[in-house]
């Protein structure tokens, strides 16, 4: 007898066999499906926030039921060509940075001779950090040195920049510092 | 050859009892490819397998294949619509060597696997299991996300293992027309090329009372597939079943992957599409 292909297509998931394709049984995996609890996590790329080296990292996050949007996991980025993958014990543990429960996430203070830290507001601490910097500034001016030049400076602050100081930031910051007349200035800017 | 695949076929029935039909199939096949794998010719492989390779897989999938299957098998046999003769006609194309998909021109069930053409998934599963042992290789032009020896699409993704929990695999892709691999973005939909909308699908973590959690590094201490997760992209809806061997470095991709039935069945319920099925349908 002639069969067409036609005729052999609906030997197929829409005429002789149900469920699977091919017509494997799927009641046990259909009960093991219902058992499974299975989440979505979205994959972005990220940057690790730390070092000069710049490492890739892929971030694991989820839209949690309040709407924010929660990390779940941090891993190393095989695809970099500037770590391929690894991550050092400090940057894998960067998850920490923005989700550790024990992370400060407010200003503390404790004043000379007190044995206690208090919570104080973000204005007290910037205006307190203001004052001292000022302090240490005005206790430390040089205007001469021993030769008798000018030279207006400021030996009792230094400045460290981080890693992650964009070029714009790490222009500010050295304006900034250079109008208050230091000389200790240290980066580790990657770009 | 198959002994790697035989070993882990044969642990991963006794292990997931919902996909001993599947495997108890592969195992059947895995005989049939050791059978004939030392004995291909370098010319004319595919005319070869279509004679010599074709008849066994159909009798181990009427032997230990589902009831249906086999029975589909038996009429497609009855009515001769898979004999030699009908349906390995020589390639017809003149712009391709014979078994290539460039010299397919449909003229036979291969061929038309080869050249890409749409076929039922008894077909599909025909012409798979038969060139299993056929080595093909036909470099395309390259395409982002397709095989680069055969130009064909990725069955499944895997992250190879390391040696320090700290460094993350490579994600590999593995074809399903040539079983090669090869390395590719681990952020990137191999389909349609999407980079910023990938999903993890995979059993959640839940410590401490706390909400469940996904992400490589942590596994559900009672997951049954620790090693097993659906990677997919929300722009072509498509996905792949995902093995880490960090987490399981005795998994073998391509038969880890014929467990993950019940992941694929989820994906399905949630409109996912897998980007090719695998040999057996899912």
């Amino acid at each position: 007898m002639e069969v067409s292909r036609r005729q052999f297509l609906s030997i197929g998931p829409a005429g002789v066999l149900g469920g699977s394709a091919l017509g494997f049984d799927l009641t046990e995996s259909i009960r093991v499906k219902q058992r499974l609890r299975i989440e979505g996590a979205t994959l972005s790329h990220s940057l690790c926030p730390y070092c000069a080296v710049g490492c890739s990292l892929i971030a694991h996050t989820k839209k949690a039921a309040n709407g924010k949007t929660e990390l779940l996991q941090i891993e190393g980025d095989p695809d970099s060509p500037v770590n391929e993958g690894t991550l050092c014990p400090k940057g894998a543990t960067s998850l920490q940075l923005a989700i550790s429960r024990r992370r400060v996430p407010h200003p503390l203070y404790r004043a000379p001779g007190a044995a206690e830290w208090k919570q104080v507001s973000w204005e007290f601490a910037l205006d307190r950090l203001a004052r001292n910097i000022k302090a240490s500034r005005d206790a430390t001016f040089v205007t001469q040195d021993a030769d008798g030049n000018v030279v207006n400076r400021c030996e009792g602050v230094a400045f460290a920049g981080g890693a992650a100081f964009s070029s714009e930031e790490g222009y500010l910051a050295t304006k900034l510092m250079r109008g208050l007349g230091l000389v200790h200035l240290e980066q580790q800017a990657r770009v | 050859m198959f002994a790697r695949d035989r070993a882990r076929a044969g642990e991963l029935r006794e292990r997931y009892p919902h996909a001993a039909e599947v495997f108890g199939l592969y195992l059947a096949l895995v005989e049939t490819w050791e059978s004939v794998g030392d004995r291909v010719p370098s010319d004319g492989a595919v005319e070869w397998a279509h004679v010599h390779v074709l008849p066994r897989v159909i009798e181990a999938t009427a032997a230990h294949g589902p009831p249906l299957l086999a029975a589909a098998v038996r009429i497609a046999v009855g009515n001769g619509l898979l004999a030699p003769a009908s349906r390995a006609g020589p390639p017809t194309a003149p712009n391709g060597p014979p078994g290539t998909a460039t010299g397919s021109g449909g003229g036979g069930l291969l061929h038309a696997w080869l050249a890409g053409e749409e076929l039922t998934p008894i077909e599909r599963y025909l012409a798979r299991a038969t060139l299993r042992v056929v080595p093909l290789a036909t470099p395309p032009a390259h395409e982002a996300g397709r095989c680069p020896a055969c130009g064909g699409a990725p069955q499944l993704s895997y992250r190879t293992a390391g040696d320090d929990p700290l460094v993350s695999g490579r994600r590999m892709l593995q074809c399903a027309r040539c079983a090669h691999e090869w390395s590719f973005s681990a952020t990137t939909c191999p389909q349609c090329g999407e980079t910023g909308k990938r999903t993890v699908h995979a059993e959640a973590a839940t410590s401490g009372g706390e909400e469940p959690r996904v992400g490589r590094g942590i596994a559900a201490g009672d997951a049954l597939f620790p090693h097993l997760s659906a990677e997919s992209c929300e722009t072509c809806r498509g996905y792949l079943i995902d093995v880490d061997l960090g987490r399981d470095p005795h998994a073998v991709p391509h038969v880890d992957e014929l467990a993950a039935v019940p992941i694929d069945l989820h994906m399905a319920d949630h409109g996912y599409t897998k980007i090719t099925p695998n040999l057996m349908g899912f």
